[in-house]
């Protein structure tokens, strides 16, 4: 996969935030082996040994957010996402580069926004200690995980604002 | 001028409760001479789960909706397990306990920040099993592998030595045809909307009901706080008469022997219900459930529990 | 008002060339906070619920599998031992994306996961052999289309249980126009590589036929692999999501066993799926949150409302209705769309005359094209997702063009020959 980082102009900050992100991922990772060998593990009791898991499900719709969740910093931190580049592709690199910190900006409102709201239900979560219906997995840590990632999400959109904008596509 | 509101409802527009509210909305806009639209969004369009209803319903869109209590188990436990499966298996018990659930009912929405502008009956729904091989006693039950759709459900299934399990309702249909599952605990009466019939042929009555707690109709307590009083009063006895015509208890065994006989017609086989000793023998397991899970959802809970035992005139 | 709020800010976003994800998601808060008393949290809560959802599962999963594949080796032998088969034929290995999406087809409910399936596994491979990067995106975002018309199909399912109609009918309407659809776009790629032959630039071997069929069999790992997914399923073992999860570990043993996978590698595996999922994750969240906000305003069903009140005749209904879907498309993600507007269609068009079960079919197909229809596209992000953002979306989408166009005509065929997606139920089950 290309690795199309910004330009380093302050290279202990670019590492430290390239480290986290993927270190975060990798995180992720392991979530995506976990649900794997869960729904292995889940078939496999139920059909050799008659024995379901209860919490089979549950547990893997958490772990599929969290693979979700957890990898998303490292989109923002490797330039990794979809964007559509028509216009900006087509600019003078002054105008080129105050469209990229508009789009940066977008990014970081909407990763604001969302992990605002993602708190209002972390908290919502947390002062009633609610718990999955089913196997009864404590939810909190979940929701606070979302809305970190989501933080980080909005913290390195405008980490990356302040560096060049990626080539043109 | 002229109040309009969405109504949320999550069921499809074939159920018997969607004509109800259909009914409900007509009803509202001919009684105020059009001056209080409802638009019913119905089969989910609004994209609203269940499940969170404690929490969309404080916002202000949807400004009205129905929700089944059971659904809550997550966010208000102590109104989710009002009963349970096994709790009561007639229309004459479920009347004794009805008055005490409709006010425990309002006092948990209100505690969500959420009005209670009535209920909607739910009719007594016989649970039935549905199998891909003649499944007739809980003996048989044991040899093959059971879905169920709650969690209450798969305790009480397992204390009886039933390996019972939550499939998700969207992988029902191939599980049964392929044979994850042997089995499924379903209504007759909704058994044909979701082509069940197509790959569980047996069919077996368990001897109850699924609990019978009612459908909340809950009101956002903003956009009602400003209806005008006049428009308030048309609300409220317009949900009194949606009650009224969803709660006739009389017609649920001529509807439950109808959607059988429709099954039947479909290639279902009906064996005969299960027999007494293993009625006794769920009720007993159901009873047991509902004990463990009210502890585990807390003291509000516990209490809730007691108070429906109180009003069936039983002690545990 | 709202129509134009949404296309002012959905334009200025996605145009400024933010990260899709949150142009989409952005707008879609914006709406909510304006005309939806301050919702924005229904965005979040959708999508909390959509990423916890067990169904999903199957998306990483199959990604994860491509992966394993493509690092183990296996993916590579398997191209190396097929091309010389299909360099005889005009568009090569393309057609066996088809041919993959097909058979995966019958094992996923869903479209985006057998697109992320083949894609992980073709995209890398293809591209290496030379093939035109647009032509392999284009053959994936199409064939993975075939996820949801051939049974098990979750489109179906849902259209059967907010209809009453029967699932078992709808599976059986859905196999011969997914075959078709296959055929018409193997027809494409035939014909698109004739016309320009660096789309699929596979060399022909001065091997025999009978040689190169011979060599075919080294494939068998994969066979093997092909046959614990759909053995999983057809014998009862696992749903179609568990299927996925069997997948993996039949990947992880043929890859060990057969193919050089290590520790190491399937660390590599790992992390490469769990970049890809998150590109898909970040769109599609922004997807979601749009989506949540027109159809918590009933938009659509307003719309359809309005266009059932015309009174024009049933092919007129039923083209308008078409058209809906199609504008309705450039901006939903599929199940999304069919629940919002089934309430309305599915009275409106049976009401007319059409066969439920054939319009089940239908409205499948028409979700499909949304799929492929930029600015949301699901099938398309999976696609630029894979490629590591090498295409850019718009590529992408002109590249899936033919694919639309395909589908299209085969909606078109269906009105005029409405036996291809009844006749095989009927032959079966029976005439109702
Ligand atoms: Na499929
Ligand atoms: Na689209």
């Amino acid at each position: 996969m290309a690795q199309a980082g910004p330009a380093p102009e302050r290279p202990r900050l670019d590492a430290a935030v390239l480290l986290l992100a993927r270190a975060l991922a990798a995180l992720a990772a392991a979530a995506v082996a976990a649900l794997a060998a869960l729904v292995v593990a889940s078939v496999v009791m139920r059909y050799a040994l008659g024995a379901p898991f209860r919490f089979s499900e549950e547990l893997a719709g958490l772990l599929l957010a969290m693979a979700a969740f957890l990898a998303m910093p490292l989109t923002v931190a490797a330039d990794l996402n979809i964007r559509v580049t028509l216009l900006p592709d087509r600019l003078s690199p002054p105008a080129r580069r105050a469209l990229f910190v508009f789009g940066q900006l977008v990014l970081a409102a909407f990763g604001t926004v969302f992990l605002l709201e993602a708190w209002t239900l972390a908290d919502f979560t947390m002062a009633r200690n609610l718990k999955t219906e089913q196997a009864r997995l404590v939810l909190a840590p979940w929701m606070i995980a979302m809305v970190a990632a989501t933080a980080l999400l909005a913290l390195f959109a405008v980490w990356r604002a302040l560096r060049p904008p990626p080539p043109p596509g | 001028q002229t109040i309009e509101w969405k109504f949320n409802n999550n069921y499809a527009p074939t159920r018997p409760e969607s004509a109800h509210v259909r009914n409900f909305a007509k009803d509202l806009e001919t009684a105020t001479s059009g001056r209080f639209k409802i638009t019913v969004l119905e089969g989910g369009a609004m994209n609203l789960r269940d499940a969170d209803a404690l929490r969309w319903m404080t916002i202000g869109t949807p400004e009205i909706a129905f929700n089944w209590p059971p659904f809550l188990g997550r966010d208000a436990p102590e109104l989710a397990n009002l009963y349970v499966y096994g709790s009561v298996s007639t229309a004459a018990e479920h009347l004794k306990a009805l008055p005490a659930l409709e006010q425990i009912l309002a006092e948990g929405y209100n505690k969500a920040k959420i009005g209670v502008a009535g209920f909607m009956g739910l009719p007594i729904i016989d649970a039935t099993l549905f199998c891909r091989q003649p499944v007739r006693s809980l003996d048989e039950l044991k040899r093959v592998k059971l879905r169920v759709g709650t969690r209450e459900q798969v305790e009480t299934f397992k204390a009886l030595g039933v390996a019972a399990q939550i499939v998700p309702q969207n992988e029902l249909y191939s599980a049964l045809q392929t044979g994850v599952v042997d089995c499924a605990l379903y209504a007759a009466r909704f058994a044909q909307s979701v082509s069940l019939h197509e790959v569980a042929k047996h069919a077996t009555y368990t001897g109850f009901p699924f609990p019978p707690v009612p459908y909340v109709i809950m009101v956002n307590q903003a956009k009602h706080a400003a209806l005008p009083a006049d428009m308030k009063a048309a609300l409220a006895a317009a949900t009194a008469r949606l009650k009224e015509a969803s709660s006739d208890f009389g017609k649920d065994a001529a509807a439950e022997k109808d959607a059988r006989e429709k099954l039947r017609a479909a290639g279902v086989t009906w064996h005969p219900d299960l027999a007494a000793a293993d009625q006794e023998a769920i009720r007993k397991a159901a009873l047991a459930t509902w004990k463990t899970i009210a502890g585990e959802a807390g003291a509000a809970a516990v209490a809730n529990r007691e108070r429906i035992l109180k009003a069936l005139g039983r002690s545990d | 008002m709202v129509w134009t709020v949404l296309a002012g800010l959905l334009g200025v976003t996605v145009a400024s060339g933010a990260v899709l994800g949150a142009a989409l998601g952005l707008t879609g808060f914006a709406i909510l906070h304006f005309f939806a008393d301050g919702g924005t949290q229904l965005g979040v809560q959708a999508v909390w619920n959509v990423f916890n959802d067990f169904t999903l599962t199957a998306i990483p999963l199959f990604i994860l599998l491509g992966d394993i594949l493509v690092v183990s080796g296996l993916a590579g032998d398997v191209y190396k031992a097929m091309a010389p088969v299909f360099a005889r034929m005009r568009g090569g290995l393309l057609h066996t994306n088809i041919a993959v999406c097909t058979v995966f087809g019958a094992v996923s409910g869903s479209s985006i996961s057998v697109a992320a399936l083949a894609g992980s596994v073709a995209y890398p491979e293809l591209t290496k052999r030379g093939y035109d990067r647009a032509a392999v995106v284009g053959s994936l975002a199409g064939g993975g289309t075939l996820g949801l018309l051939i049974p098990p199909s979750l489109s179906l399912l849902i259209y059967g249980a907010i209809t009453e109609t029967s699932v078992g009918r709808l599976f059986l309407a859905g196999v011969v126009p997914g075959l078709a659809a296959a055929m018409l776009f193997m027809a494409w790629i035939w014909w698109s590589a004739g016309r320009n032959p660096a789309l699929a630039p596979e060399e022909a071997p001065a091997m025999r036929l009978g040689r190169a069929l011979v060599g075919m069999l080294r494939i068998w790992p994969l066979l093997l692999l092909i046959a614990a997914v759909l053995g999983t399923l057809f014998a009862g073992i696992a749903t179609p999501t568990e299927a996925a999860g069997a997948g993996v570990a039949a990947a992880v043993l043929v890859g060990a066993v057969f193919g050089s996978l290590t520790l190491a590698k399937l660390g590599e595996a790992l992390m490469s799926t769990v970049k890809t999922f998150a590109v898909i994750a970040v769109v599609f969240m922004g997807a979601i949150i749009l989506a949540q906000s027109i159809s918590v305003l009933g938009l659509p069903q307003q719309l359809l409302r309005t266009v059932s009140d015309l009174g024009i005749p049933p092919l007129a209904m039923l083209a308008l209705v078409v058209l809906i879907y199609l504008g309705l498309g450039c901006l939903f993600d599929g199940l999304s769309m069919m629940i919002m507007t089934l309430p309305v269609v599915f009275p409106l068009l049976t009401g007319l005359g059409y066969d439920p079960v054939w319009l089940g079919v239908v409205v499948t197909i028409m979700i499909e094209v949304g799929m492929l229809t930029p600015p949301v596209g699901m099938n398309l992000f999976v696609l630029v997702g894979i490629s590591g953002n090498s295409i850019s979306l718009g590529d992408a989408a002109r590249a899936a063009l033919p694919y639309w166009f395909a589908l299209m005509a085969l909606v078109a065929i269906m009105v005029a020959v409405p036996g291809l997606a009844t006749g095989l139920p009927d032959l079966v089950m029976g005439k109702r």
